[in-house]
């Protein structure tokens, strides 16, 4: 099998060795990162903040015996927040009561203009109501910016399924933010 | 490419070329340039628009500090082997938890002090005006008979 190129290969050798820059730099590429990935799946960004550390510390104590080419740092790094993801979302399901909560219509009169935070949270409502697994799909290939093999790897899918996921996905989200602009309304074959 | 295949990558993927699958961009990309794929890409622009406005929370830059702290401490060795030891991130959020306990429990402690004190003297109180009282006053067989 070939060697996978890694563009953090260098960064994470230095970390290993104790280079302060080397971890600074990580700190300043990885834990917003995480954090975004966590805070999509999630919803929370307390809990994001907690995912993201506890992502890096596992990091810190991984670097030293990283063997470099048998996968990108940036792939495992998700590997383990996504499993951290996973538990908590796990735990949510497991508290949760039979009790639905009230929804609360958060969507703007028609009179009144869209600003960019009200889309903002449209959007994240949105992508908080899908299923968790379109959900995933559509923050690792469209938020997170990675590959179809890699996303699907790393949820354990085919690359067909993957795409199956992310069309239904976004075939939600432009149901549910249809209202955003008639623009919207286009994608619609 | 087939139109139908075209289709479904940016029913997927979206319009930005960079999410698609690298082994059919090229083709996908050729694709996008006639009339049909131009139209469907204008389409599915507004979703992608949309997306984009939705904004990750980011780290402040208490957390960069946190990652850094817990960074340094995961390279230092360990003294001993304590059997609980919180997460450095997470010691901060403790020791303002704590603070915030011992300030509460502080609280608790004066609010039942006082309420004890007015307990006790009003005991002693009652006991003072039913002595006096039992000086003053007459036996029930003085008045009874």
């Amino acid at each position: 099998m070939a060697a996978i190129a890694d563009p953090d290969q260098e960064l994470v050798a230095r970390v290993a060795r104790g280079d302060p820059d080397a971890i600074q730099a990580l700190v300043s590429a990885k834990l917003p990162r995480m954090m975004a990935l966590a805070g999509r799946l999630l919803g929370d960004p307390v809990e994001a903040e907690d995912v993201a550390q506890e992502t890096l510390l596992r990091a810190w104590k991984q670097a030293p015996r990283w063997t470099p080419g048998k996968a990108k740092f940036d792939t495992w790094l998700h590997r383990v927040a996504l499993n951290l993801c996973y538990d908590r979302l796990r735990r949510r399901r497991e508290i949760a009561t039979d009790a639905v909560p009230e929804q609360v219509d958060d969507s703007p009169g028609p009179d009144r203009g869209l600003m960019a935070q009200d889309v903002g949270r449209r959007v994240e409502a949105a992508l908080m109501a899908l299923p968790e697994r379109q959900r995933e799909a559509i923050v690792l290939c469209h938020y997170q910016e990675l590959g179809n093999i890699e996303a699907a790897g790393l949820m354990g899918v085919s690359v067909e399924a993957l795409e199956s996921l992310l069309s239904r996905g976004r075939r939600a989200l432009r149901a549910a933010l249809a209202d955003l602009g008639p623009a919207a309304e286009g994608e619609r074959r | 490419m087939k139109a139908e295949r075209f289709h479904s990558i940016v029913d997927a993927y979206g319009v930005d070329p960079a999410r698609w699958p690298e082994a059919e961009r090229e083709a996908a990309l050729e694709h996008a340039r006639t009339p049909e794929g131009q139209a469907v890409l204008d389409g599915a622009r507004a979703l992608d628009l949309a997306l984009a406005g939705h904004v990750a929370p980011l780290p402040d830059a208490a957390a960069f500090a946190r990652a850094l702290k817990a960074a340094e401490a995961a390279r230092a060795p360990v003294r001993g082997s304590p059997r609980f030891r919180l997460p450095v991130w997470r010691m901060d959020r403790f020791r303002l938890a704590s603070g915030a306990g011992l300030m509460a429990a502080a609280c608790a402690g004066v609010v039942f002090g006082v309420t004890l004190t007015d307990h006790l003297t009003a005991d002693v109180q009652a006991d003072a005006v039913l002595y006096q009282a039992t000086l003053n006053g007459l036996d029930d067989t003085e008045v009874l008979g």
